[in-house]
């Protein structure tokens, strides 16, 4: 009993002394020779205390500390960090000891902290960032020992498909020119004995001088390949940063982006004529086959659609295409159409990450290299979809205004139902609405209710001829100045321009129009 | 227990040149480069690479001084105009060269207009937001003004 209240009072006084000097250290890192005489004291006591790992630990710092007083050493940002992971390492040993876990502190890996001391004093160039995530990814050995069977099971089956990646292949290379050049040591050496049993001056310089050049340079590769193989198991990102990623790439604005696959449901064409307004939103009316596989049991969806390219800026003003390109994307109970400018292929690729400063950034989550080693953002699309919801009706209106190329209405005016079935595919083909009338009188009815761009009439037709319907036209006050063209065996006298049905071409009819509306 | 306010006992004055000579390492070689007709200086070492004629990668939603990023041997950094950032009136950068800097906790640029030179300053020369260089004083360019408007601005809720 009162043995173990004289070994407990070493230990708290022990505790006490390194948690004073960790504490000066992060204080007044600069101090060098204060720190440096109190660590060494502090170093032994820890050997002392039979500590090891904890001696190991200062023993490194000391050294730092060392080359720092004797101006070997810059203190820099990133041994500033390196001191302070070490100290944090040192307070993490303290809680262990306090705790009496004394056995499992043997169990910790402290190389990468001695091995980036070492670097530090080398003068080498070193990334705490490295030594910084292995610090997140040690667990605790508390939680360790506590942690379900399950667990470790999965940990293990991490390493295993750690040691099937790349960088372990790139090791594996380190370690063949490695032990190719531990040959070459060990004929030097042999050369070096054979000078020096000859007595050979020169030859003994000579192999001396190799031997150092390659014992230096099998060390850089030890190094190297000891980085390497730390930042390996350490990095617990590496599968995660080099999973394939898929999507598609698809243009809007004039700009190319990635739409990951796992929120896209289908992708789909359709006729901007054939959207419907449903309490101000635009929909496209989305068929949803059925199991049975027959057509009159398919469900239709009204699915709202937006234009990718309405969330930007500056939008372009485009020629209307004949059949918009949707990708039907949902994300938990919400679905919605996303009308691209062209949805170019679907991809395979490598994500990399944004630049730190966009972690908090939503609506983009990563970059992605194309042919032309572009790099390509990724939409994050559930916040995509929320800066949809999130347009007013106003934005919407505008958006279309500025890009929405004006469509032309075109009234076919003649009796024959396949001559205007005709005509009316032409012109559909070709980007206009149309509208039908049988005669005079039912074309004079619908011009009262709707304002036509361009006639195409003929001119013997029952009821009212073209002639009669010419002049009623051009005594409408809104239809003064509408050009009409007149489809017909003989031309018309007011009619603005005449396309023969006996040399009948579609592209003499196309351009006519064209020409008549300024559309050319 | 140690007693620490024993140990302290260095002159003040060889600690402090010491110190400062530690934190400056031993480049002590100054970049002079310009944005339009202004100039900047900037030390050496924090520099990570000068990079011409790259193409900017648009990314959508950022605020307008974020011109996009760069591809730097498959590394995005995120491009910086200066200009646009100040809301000066004439922001576009014609010539294409980007100043990337050497940071721990990020990695973005500057778009800049020129490189003027490098030169290392007599001590004298040195201020603490200037120097001074054939009888002018050039400022010195804040790097962390950029990183902190950028955490700022792009971890902006909408």
């Amino acid at each position: 009993m009162n043995d173990d209240v004289i070994l407990d009072n070493p230990v708290q006084c022990y505790l006490d002394e390194t948690r004073s000097l960790i504490s000066y250290i992060r204080k007044s890192p600069e101090e060098y020779y204060s720190i440096l005489r109190t660590l060494s004291m502090t170093k032994d006591n820890s050997h002392m205390m039979g500590y090891e790992s904890v001696y190991k630990l200062y023993k490194a710092l000391e050294d730092v500390y060392k080359a720092l007083c004797d101006d070997k050493l810059s203190f820099s940002k990133n041994l500033k960090t390196l001191i302070n992971l070490v100290l944090d390492k040192l307070v993490f040993f303290c809680e262990m000891i306090d705790s009496g876990s004394t056995e499992d502190m043997e169990n910790e890996n402290i190389k990468p902290y001695l091995l980036y001391c070492d670097k530090a004093v080398a003068g080498e160039i070193f990334e705490p960032k490295h030594l910084l995530k292995l610090t997140k990814s040690i667990p605790k050995t508390k939680k360790r020992r506590k942690a379900p069977a399950k667990k470790i099971d999965k940990e293990q089956k991490d390493e295993i498909l750690k040691i099937s990646s790349l960088k372990i292949a790139r090791n594996i290379t380190i370690h063949e020119e490695m032990i190719a050049r531990s040959y070459i040591i060990n004929n030097q050496v042999s050369m070096l004995k054979a000078a020096i049993a000859d007595n050979d001056m020169r030859g003994i310089k000579e192999a001396c001088k190799l031997l150092a050049n390659d014992t230096q340079n099998l060390q850089n590769s030890l190094r190297m390949s000891h980085e390497n193989l730390v930042n390996l198991m350490q990095d617990d990102t590496f599968l995660i940063n080099h999973q394939d990623h898929h999507g598609f790439f698809v243009t809007a604005n004039d700009s190319k982006y990635m739409i990951p696959s796992e929120y896209i449901y289908d992708v789909i064409c359709e006729s901007p004529l054939n959207y419907e307004v449903v309490q101000n939103q635009k929909v496209t009316n989305y068929v949803i086959e059925s199991e049975t596989g027959i057509k009159e049991d398919a469900e239709i969806e009204q699915i709202p659609v937006y234009s990718l390219s309405s969330l930007f800026p500056d939008q372009k003003a485009k020629s209307l295409n004949v059949l918009d390109t949707i990708l039907i994307v949902d994300y938990q109970t919400q679905r919605i159409g996303i009308i691209v400018d062209s949805v170019q292929k679907f991809v395979s690729v490598i994500k990399k990450n944004m630049p730190p400063a966009f972690a908090k950034f939503k609506a983009v989550s990563g970059l992605v290299f194309d042919e032309k080693y572009d790099m390509i953002p990724i939409l994050n699309i559930p916040e995509i979809m929320r800066r949809f919801r999130s347009l007013r009706g106003y934005d919407v209106k505008k958006f279309e205004a500025i890009t929405k190329k004006h469509i032309n209405k075109i009234l076919i005016v003649d009796d024959s139902s396949t001559t205007r079935q005709i005509e009316h595919t032409i012109l559909m083909a070709n980007n206009f609405n149309v509208d039908e009338a049988g005669d005079g009188i039912d074309a004079i009815e619908k011009m009262k209710h709707k304002q036509f761009d361009l006639i195409l009439c003929d001119d013997d037709m029952p009821r009212m001829d073209g002639k009669i319907f010419l002049d009623n036209v051009r005594r409408m006050e809104n239809y003064k100045n509408v050009p009409v063209v007149v489809m017909a065996d003989t031309p018309l006298e007011k009619a603005d321009a005449f396309v023969s049905k006996a040399d009948f071409s579609r592209e003499k009819l196309i351009n006519t129009i064209k020409r008549m509306l300024k559309d050319e | 227990m140690v007693d620490m306010s024993e140990n302290t006992a260095l002159p003040e004055n060889t600690n402090k040149a010491q110190i400062e000579k530690l934190y400056n390492g031993n480049d002590s070689s100054y970049l002079i480069f310009s944005i339009h007709s202004k100039r900047y200086a900037l030390k050496s070492t924090m520099i990570q690479e000068i990079m011409y004629d790259m193409r900017i990668h648009v990314i959508p939603f950022t605020p307008n001084y974020i011109e996009g990023v760069l591809n730097c041997r498959g590394v995005p950094y995120t491009v910086i105009n200066v200009l646009k950032l100040d809301n000066a009136e004439e922001s576009e950068i014609a010539e294409k060269v980007f100043l990337l800097f050497k940071r721990d906790d990020d990695q973005f640029c500057i778009h800049i207009s020129n490189i003027e030179v490098f030169f290392e300053p007599e001590e004298d020369d040195i201020f603490e937001d200037k120097i001074k260089y054939k009888l002018k004083y050039i400022p010195l360019f804040d790097v962390d003004r950029l990183e902190d408007a950028m955490c700022r601005d792009l971890g902006k809720e909408e």
